[in-house]
């Protein structure tokens, strides 16, 4: 399958426009370039909006405008009158097997009484070898069939890609099944599990026919056998749901119980980290006190006197002032009046009449007291007291300011601790054991039923079997009876054949798929050659499906260690296969990955899966080749240095058809690796229009 | 289970004519998911109808 292009009417950010996907041999890529905001991500949601419906609710941050129809143009219908309208649509054309499809979603939004109603209609054309267009299909459940049955919602899951999605694949979490569904997909296990599907339908039906017949024919006998065909069927089929549910419950009760495990030990740590952040908040209590304190009983008090740090330079001008004006110091009106009921001065000249003169002068223009010295006394004993202000000032602002470091060094601390002990915080001890009965107990059930189970079915396949038997050797007078008998004695025998390959298949599919996914994650990651190894697991009941990665080293040392310490032959002894034993080591070793090293083991699974697919199996009865394209958001973000280099060399080989969006600064990081393999560039380029929109420009 | 044998082991109950139904339906199937135009469970039911009103068992 590969797509041909795909075109915007008012959606979202794009008014309009069409991209075409190459189709030339060996320039798989095809690049839509743009900067952050100009459409990258919604040009991704835009494949899902058409082929699956995407709820634009759902997208975080772009919750303000949740819905298909571009921002500016919904804001216009808001404000618009009754009865006005506006629609959007986006139409995709793709190939599968030599059918060339068109596919077109649109939606109307209409004014009506203050609110906006959306409607949404869908329809399929597909075209004839002779270039002819077919009629529209608008029942959305035949589209849905044919669609789904080209690119199932599944398998888009594990090859169109942003962040979040790519994160999916390689997270452990017990509700991130997307390996699972793509890995049931891709092995054809759909396969078997459709012919089982419509053979029962087909089952049923003729054994509806043949009781009716039987009836009307008066052979008791056949009618009962035939009762007890469908009745023994039925009860088959509901064993063998509840089986495989539970056996999908007991894998997510194991995982929830590793989780409430791994929680309550990390409670216990945390009672020990609680107590010291306990301890810690008392201390930051305790200094804040003491802070306060400092603050209002010695700090702020000292602050009072603080405007005489203010008033410094005001007193040494006063000071300087009246230094250069001032009469000498001493010069008051009384000892002027004293100087001058004396004969001679107190320097022993004798005062001539001009000096008396002065003197009485002076006397008129002193004040009545010296108030210069006393500014300049007062002046003087300030300065002193502000430079015992300022030593003060800076003596108390210390101690707040080490007793506000002492509190934020606390309060870092309490902070650090809170972090590690946050998930452990959410559910109390009690709450968690309770979780861990209640697993613990769901298991043993599991387990118990199980046993019954899988009795009771073999026991039912006997029952039918032998009700076969006795149906074959009713002696049918009708020569359209014995047809119906021998046509069901076929469907059974049929049905339990396609069981029996079922399980055969999938596993031999996914010990491919690792093999391919050992080579793809040697040739992408740089970890590969310390030694690391990706791996899907596919025998323990737990972990089935997931998709992790280990150490060879250490897988290595732990299996030689089981070995030697008899534990190997133990398991073996238990009826544990090899196989599950070793891989069981793998998962216990499995290493934890960070966002880059996630995103390489999630490509090199993705590759390996379409490596797989799309190889040829023609050999095997029960496989089909299929091929599909990959649509990857960002694919080098938070990827460096080799790995890097890698992937981006590799990238091209990952699909026929490879449609990767990029900024401008990624795309010239890896430029030299990839453009060889470019079929079609384009570039989004956000305009500065009255409706916010980006246009699409064609490069190559 | 051997991939050569598998075909063999899960059919070993069958008639060579059965067998051969029982390859066409599943060839029926597989077509069906790579030609969505095909609508399988009509075809299996012609085919199965056809095999038994033909009288070749």
């Amino acid at each position: 399958m590969r797509f041909i292009s795909i075109s915007f009417n008012n959606y979202r950010c794009f008014l309009n426009g069409t991209v075409y996907f190459s189709e030339t041999a060996n320039k798989s890529l095809n690049l839509i370039i743009g900067q952050n905001g100009a459409g990258k991500t919604e040009f991704l949601f835009a494949f899902y909006w058409v082929l699956y419906g995407f709820d634009f609710k759902d997208l975080i941050m772009k919750e303000s405008t949740p819905y298909a129809l571009n921002s500016g143009l919904y804001r216009e219908l808001e404000v618009s009158q009754h009865n006005d309208e506006r629609s959007c649509s986006v139409e995709i054309k793709f190939k599968s097997n030599e059918n060339e499809f068109l596919l077109k979603k649109t939606q109307v939004f209409e004014k009506k009484n203050r609110k906006i109603l959306v409607h949404t209609e869908s329809e399929m054309r597909h075209y004839d070898e002779n270039g002819a267009i077919s009629p529209p299909i608008r029942d959305i459940n035949k589209i849905e069939h044919t669609l789904f049955s080209i690119l199932p919602p599944h398998v888009a899951n594990g090859i169109f890609f942003d962040g979040e999605r790519m994160k999916k694949l390689s997270t452990i979490d017990q509700h991130s099944r997307v390996v699972e569904e793509v890995v049931n997909e891709i092995t054809s296990v759909q396969i078997v599990e459709k012919s089982i599907n419509i053979l029962r339908n087909i089952q049923k039906e003729y054994s509806r026919n043949m009781r009716k017949l039987s009836g009307s024919a008066g052979d008791n006998a056949l009618v009962r056998y035939s009762d007890e065909k469908v009745n023994a069927e039925q009860r088959y089929a509901e064993n063998l749901e509840k089986f495989e549910n539970n056996k999908r419950d007991k894998r997510d009760y194991n995982s929830e119980l590793e989780k409430i495990n791994s929680l309550l030990r990390e409670v216990e740590h945390n009672k020990k980290l609680i107590s010291e952040r306990e301890k810690l908040e008392a201390l930051v209590e305790q200094e804040k006190d003491h802070n306060n304190s400092l603050v209002n009983n010695d700090f702020i008090p000292e602050l009072r006197n603080g405007y005489l740090l203010l008033l410094d330079k005001l007193f040494s001008d006063v000071e300087s002032y009246v230094k250069k004006y001032d009469v000498p110091e001493g010069l008051t009106v009384d000892a002027v009046k004293s100087i001058l009921n004396q004969e001679s001065c107190i320097c022993g000249e004798t005062l001539e009449y001009e000096r008396v003169e002065n003197l009485k002068n002076l006397l008129d223009k002193l004040p009545p007291v010296n108030l210069n010295s006393q500014i300049l006394l007062f002046a003087s004993n300030l300065k002193t007291k502000a430079a015992e202000t300022r030593k003060e000032l800076r003596k108390k602002y210390k101690e707040v300011l080490e007793s506000d470091n002492k509190i934020n060094d606390y309060e870092d601390t309490i902070s650090d601790l809170s972090k590690k002990i946050l998930d452990g915080r959410s559910e109390s001890i009690k709450d968690l054991e309770h979780k861990r009965d209640k697993a613990t107990r769901e298991v043993a059930r599991i387990d118990v039923e199980q046993g019954y189970l899988e009795e009771s079915i073999n026991n039912v396949q006997k029952e039918i079997l032998l009700l076969d038997e006795k149906i074959k050797n009713t002696k049918a007078d009708s020569k359209v009876l014995k047809e119906y008998i021998d046509k069901l004695e076929f469907i059974g025998k049929s049905i339990l054949a396609f069981e029996n390959v079922k399980k055969y298949n999938k596993d031999k599919a996914i010990n491919i798929i690792n093999n391919l996914l050992y080579d793809n994650f040697q040739f992408i990651s740089e970890d590969a050659e310390r030694g690391f190894r990706a791996y899907v697991v596919s025998l323990d009941d737990e972990f089935k499906h997931k998709l992790i990665m280990y150490h060879e080293g250490k897988y290595e040392k732990e299996l030689s260690n089981m070995k030697s310490s008899g534990a190997y032959d133990r398991e073996l002894d238990k009826g544990i296969g090899s196989s599950l034993i070793e891989e069981q080591i793998k998962i216990k070793i499995r290493e934890p990955n960070s966002t880059g090293q996630g995103k390489v083991l999630a490509l090199s699974f993705v590759q390996s899966i379409l490596d797989y697919s799309s190889s040829n199996k023609n050999d095997d009865e029960f496989m089909i080749n299929k091929s599909y394209p990959i649509i990857i958001d960002a694919p080098f973000t938070e990827i460096f240095g080799r790995n890097l280099d890698n992937l981006s060399r590799r990238i091209s080989d990952f699909s026929e058809q490879v449609i990767l969006m990029l900024s401008e600064d990624s795309y010239q990081q890896v430029k030299n690796n990839i453009e060889d393999f470019v079929g079609s560039k384009y570039f989004l380029e956000k305009n500065n229009k009255d409706v916010p929109s980006s246009d699409i420009r064609k490069v190559i | 289970m051997a991939k050569t044998n598998l075909l063999e082991t899960v059919l070993k109950d069958f008639s060579n004519k059965e067998k051969e139904l029982f390859k066409e339906i599943l060839s029926i199937v597989k077509q069906s998911e790579s030609n969505s135009l095909i609508l399988p469970d009509n075809e299996i039911r012609k085919k199965i109808e056809g095999a038994f009103k033909s009288e070749v068992y």
